[in-house]
């Protein structure tokens, strides 16, 4: 039996965080009332005419130098032809064969390694409306709120191989978006989305198998079940003697299967051509310059930075990058308090940890990075004790105080008067002479017993260093 | 073809062979247009003529021309990113056909 | 007094200033003259009485606190073919289609003619979705020529022109994709001018061809086309093709033009518009007309398009891929004609747009979505694209090097009759020969009426400039009406 490799390649569609429609001038919201953010041009009434959003064009200029394209000097929309309830004009306008970034790449990292992923083509277009099913009747209510709003659609090479590639490609994706704050990323509300073409092919050889088009793919996890699923069924269909069909497929979560979109026999003619009612779009060196110099820092550079300037370990950075808004405060709070390795530490362990536990998410975190900053400053110097550190922790996420008023109130305050702590030793140690003798006849066992009395007679307060210390003094002495 | 004169004589010696009535009846059904047979017999003969007669610029020569799609050299014609109002519900619903719980209504959406 | 309804609008204007009559009165008398031959001419769609009235009575109050001072158009009536938008008022685009569409916005012309003070009397009848050159194709049945009622008045603005021309307005806006306008006014005797491309919004006008509509005058007088002109034309930040130029002042420019005289001016007469097919009155009458300008100091010049023949079969695949995509949108599923008793999404499209659209319409749909598709698209579209070029090379290199105007027929004949070239869509498109050019070019041209022929129809004269080359062309036109003499106004009271 032959040995087969799939050949993947992606289609992101990211929607674009605009105020105002790409043609239109309605807003671009959602969650709203059916058809509450239409306009004349947004409905495709009679005699509407498109007017381009500049910003759109900025947006994804952004794209296109995030992910190492060329940004076309002319770009010019066409006309994209279908009948759809929730396509309001009959046609779609897009970018077809002038779009507005080609030739990028994405170092992807996957568990072999940094792979390069081949991007062919950035372009601009709009995105449809919306139609529901009424159980009740035979019929469907089209709402236009989401027509009309800009989308990028990034198209890769089809250079990935394993599910897992395309898993990472698309969350490397997701995560250059969100930093460049052109799209929210948020894949359940569709706002960030996914067609995958998936073909095999036996091992060695050179040209594609017959590709297929999975549509509605809305998360990591699907991208990776669908494309497994898709390699199952084309492979058993070759070995049954089969030939994959040239088809679009429809991913259906809930069977965790595809299956065909569109009757085969009806074929697509889109009958592109150039909308003569835009004119062209001319990007030069100047505008390209002026959006790169917008740039934010991409994730490559920020865990690039972590691991120059804060002596981060690789594998932090990365933990700290993945999100923009985790290292947007990581950055704010070592900026409070310099000690970025600790601070990296509370973040990704008790921060993580606590968030996950109470299903928050971190833009709802509830401790400021200023605060958590204070905390690691207080075991910094000695005021109270990591383990303490944890207990002020615990009520700094409960009821949002900083970690000093906490402190203060409670009284932790690490105990390091030398006299004070001296006392309760003494007093533990005539307690318990049978222990003193094991302790000095070299049980170091014992130590940890001692110490452990000293911290409940202190309610954790004492400087577990100093106990150590003066616990052997005594002992010795 | 004769560039120099509007030649009206054509027509009388024109074939109408160019178009096939299932090529019509592809083209009606990408036009979402509901086309019977006797139309599609009628439309043979007149889309025939008008094809013909238009597809005589194949005779002109376009090496190295450039396609027109624009006549002013007009680029960059942009609005900012400023929202404003929505059409209101009634004024949507004033023009629709069935309209439904704030949505068009139409036959089931598969 | 004259007949309110004769006069010209820069008269009307003088007489409401002046306070010899009110708009009020103006606009009566125009909805009597509709009343009177407005039902036979079959010219309008919906007249507008009601608001009109308001409207006229609004103008009055501001005639008489601001007086000249008032916008231009103040209390005079102007009719609007219906395929522009009129917020709140019916807009059919002579389509069953549309037969029931009142829009909630309008279209920026019919503001700018509000916000200068036009009182719209009424929507005029067009062939649907501006397809036809006769104004035949139209729910509301076929529009007459005022002069012989057993002929058409050209298309598609023949309602525009005849509302004009049989006095139920001094004014109108028309549209013009491959001589909608001109042809229709050589048709009825009246002047009818086709901007530049880009000079007038097409904001709120229903697409027929994106890349060729434009909106344009028609008037009695040249007077008027230029008042009308200034009154629509300028960018609008809502049509990305509007051009950005200054609008200059089309009518106080164009009585000083009158006064100077034509000697440098260069006519060019393109010789592949004299030839087999135009009508001997026809051809007659515009090398008369070329005699005139040179009896007023203008040098005649032959000058050679050698691509004007392939004008119309370019136009005749652009405009319908155009068309074919303009007219997706009607679907039935947000506005406009929706079948009954639909069982499934298909039937939905498929009944309303056959049921929706007229036989050329949908013979046009047709032709568009064949010559964009795949396999086609290269062999005709592409290749039309490319031959548009040539044509647009042909006028820039006779501007460039022969001539400052030019000077051709509108038309190969006079109107014809009712029904005459039903029986071929392809005879009806050879209407369009000699209009299409400039239309491909994006050029304007006028269309002024000249002479009678022997059957006593109007015969107009079509003159073409260089790009937003109107004041040329009003300067020139007017200098053609001054010395015709043709009386239009024979219509205009009976």
């Amino acid at each position: 039996m032959a040995q087969f490799e799939t050949v993947i390649g992606l289609e992101v569609h990211a929607q674009l965080d605009t105020d105002s429609k790409i043609f239109a001038t309605s807003a671009v919201a959602s969650g709203d009332n059916p058809n509450s953010h239409t306009d004349p041009v947004t409905l495709g009434l009679p005699g509407c005419l498109p007017v381009l959003n500049k910003r759109v064009v900025d947006f994804a200029i952004k794209a296109g130098l995030a992910t190492n394209c060329s940004i076309e000097k002319e770009s010019v929309f066409a006309r994209k032809h279908y009948h759809y309830p929730d396509l309001p004009k009959g046609y779609q306008i897009s970018q077809y064969d002038k779009p507005i970034c080609l030739g990028g790449y994405l170092d992807v990292k996957t568990d072999e390694g940094v792979k390069k992923i081949g991007i062919t083509r950035i372009h601009l277009e709009e995105d449809a409306g919306k139609s529901t099913h009424l159980e009740t009747e035979d019929s469907s209510l089209v709402d236009l709120n989401r027509a009309g709003i800009p989308l990028v659609e990034i198209v890769s090479e089809p250079d990935m191989r394993t599910p897992q590639e395309a898993g990472a490609y698309m969350r490397q994706l997701r995560q250059i978006v969100k930093y460049l704050g052109i799209c929210d990323g948020d894949m359940e509300k569709g706002n960030l989305r996914c067609d995958v073409n998936v073909s095999v092919r036996p091992v060695g050889q050179e040209e594609f198998g017959t590709k297929v088009e999975v549509k509605n793919v809305n998360s990591f996890r699907f991208v990776e079940r669908a494309i497994e699923y898709e390699q199952q069924r084309q492979i058993a269909q070759i070995e049954q003697g089969e030939e994959i069909v040239q088809e679009t497929r429809l991913w259906d979560e809930q069977r965790g299967s595809t299956k065909p979109m569109r009757s085969k026999e009806f074929a697509e003619d889109y009958r592109y051509f150039p909308d003569p009612d835009l004119p062209p779009v001319i990007v030069d060196e100047l505008w390209v310059k002026k959006v790169k110099e917008s740039l934010p820092e991409l994730p490559d550079q920020v865990i690039a930075r972590f691991k120059d300037i804060y002596q981060l370990e690789e594998y932090q950075a990365e933990r700290l990058t993945e999100e923009k808004i985790v290292a947007n405060y990581f950055d704010k709070a070592v900026s409070r308090h310099n000690n970025p390795p600790v601070i990296a530490n509370w973040i990704c362990t008790e921060l993580f940890g606590r968030l996950n536990k109470e299903g928050i998410e971190f833009e709802e975190c509830p401790v400021s990075p200023a605060y958590l900053a204070e905390l690691v400053e207080l075991i910094d110097k000695n005021v109270i004790s990591g383990k303490i550190a944890k207990t002020v922790f615990d009520e700094m996420f409960q009821s949002g105080q900083d970690a000093s008023s906490i402190v203060e109130k409670q009284g932790l305050k690490q105990i390091t008067d030398t006299g004070e702590i001296e006392n309760v030793v003494s007093e533990i140690l005539a307690a318990n002479p049978e222990q003193v003798e094991e302790l000095k006849s070299g049980k170091e066992k014992v130590l940890g017993f001692f110490v452990g009395q000293v911290m409940k007679a202190t309610k954790g307060k004492a400087n577990p260093q100093m106990v150590n210390e003066l616990i052997k003094k005594l002992t010795n002495g | 073809m004769t560039v120099q004169t509007i030649n009206l004589s054509f027509l009388s010696t024109m074939s109408a062979d160019k178009i096939s009535k299932e090529q019509i009846t592809k083209i009606a059904r990408l036009a979402r247009l509901k086309i019977d047979e006797q139309e599609a017999q009628d439309l043979e003969k007149d889309l025939g003529e008008i094809l013909e007669y238009v597809g005589q610029l194949s005779e002109i020569s376009t090496k190295g021309v450039k396609a027109t799609s624009q006549v002013h050299s007009v680029e960059n014609i942009f609005r900012s990113d400023i929202k404003k109002e929505s059409l209101k519900t009634e004024e949507i619903e004033a023009i629709a056909p069935d309209f439904s719980g704030g949505g068009f209504r139409v036959p089931k959406v598969i | 007094m004259e007949a309110l309804t004769k006069l010209s609008a820069a008269k009307m204007r003088e007489g409401l200033v002046s306070g010899e009559f009110s708009a009020v009165e103006l606009t009566e008398a125009h909805l009597n003259q509709i009343e009177r031959s407005g039902a036979e001419l079959n010219d309008f769609n919906s007249i507008c009485n009601n608001e009109a009235n308001e409207a006229a009575k609004i103008a009055d109050k501001k005639l008489k606190e601001e007086k000249e001072n008032c916008p231009t158009l103040t209390g005079i009536p102007v009719a609007v073919k219906d395929m522009l938008l009129t917020k709140g008022i019916r807009t059919t685009c002579s389509s069953k289609m549309l037969e029931n569409f009142i829009p909630p916005y309008s279209a920026t012309v019919v503001e700018k003619i509000e916000q200068n003070g036009g009182i719209v009397i009424g929507k005029t009848n067009h062939d649907e979705f501006g397809m036809g050159a006769s104004s035949e194709h139209s729910i509301f049945g076929p529009v007459k020529n005022p002069w012989d009622h057993q002929r058409v008045p050209g298309g598609s603005s023949g309602g525009s022109a005849v509302a004009v021309a049989a006095g139920h307005a001094p004014l109108a806006l028309s549209t013009d994709t491959g001589g909608s306008i001109r042809q229709p006014a050589s048709f009825t005797g009246v002047v009818g001018l086709k901007p530049t491309y880009g000079r007038v919004s097409r904001y709120g006008v229903i697409a027929f061809a994106s890349s060729l509509d434009q909106v344009g005058p028609h008037a009695r007088t040249v007077d008027d086309t230029a008042i009308l002109l200034e009154a629509i034309s300028g960018r609008d930040e809502k049509d990305s093709t509007s051009i950005d130029l200054e609008v200059p002042s089309y009518f106080s420019n164009l009585q000083t033009a009158k006064k100077e005289s034509l000697k440098g001016l260069r006519v060019g007469l393109p010789k592949e518009y004299f030839v087999d097919g135009l009508e001997a009155d026809v051809e007659a009458s515009i090398r008369e007309a070329a005699k005139v300008l040179e009896e007023e100091g203008a040098e005649l010049v032959d000058i050679s398009l050698p691509h004007t023949s392939a004008a119309l079969p370019v136009y005749y695949i652009i405009a319908p891929a155009e068309a074919s995509s303009n007219l997706a949108r009607y679907d039935g599923v947000r506005y406009g004609h929706r079948a009954e008793n639909l069982k499934s999404l298909g039937e939905l499209y498929e009944r309303s747009r056959s049921e929706g659209f007229g036989d050329e319409v949908q013979r046009r749909i047709l032709i568009g979505s064949y010559v964009l598709s795949a396999g086609y698209f290269d062999a005709f579209y592409n290749k039309a694209l490319q031959v548009r070029t040539l044509i647009i090379d042909d006028f820039k290199s006779a501007f460039q090097n022969s001539c400052d105007v030019i000077l051709a027929p509108v038309c190969p004949s006079t109107a014809f009759k009712i029904g005459e070239l039903s029986n071929s869509p392809l005879k009806m498109y050879l209407q369009d020969v000699l209009t299409t050019p400039a239309s491909l070019a994006g050029l304007p041209g006028i269309s002024v009426p000249y002479s009678l022929d022997s059957k006593g129809l109007p015969i107009g004269v079509q003159l073409l400039a260089p790009h937003f080359g109107e004041e040329i062309l009003l300067k020139v036109a007017e200098r053609i009406e001054r010395k015709a003499s043709f009386d239009n106004t024979k219509f205009c009271k009976e």
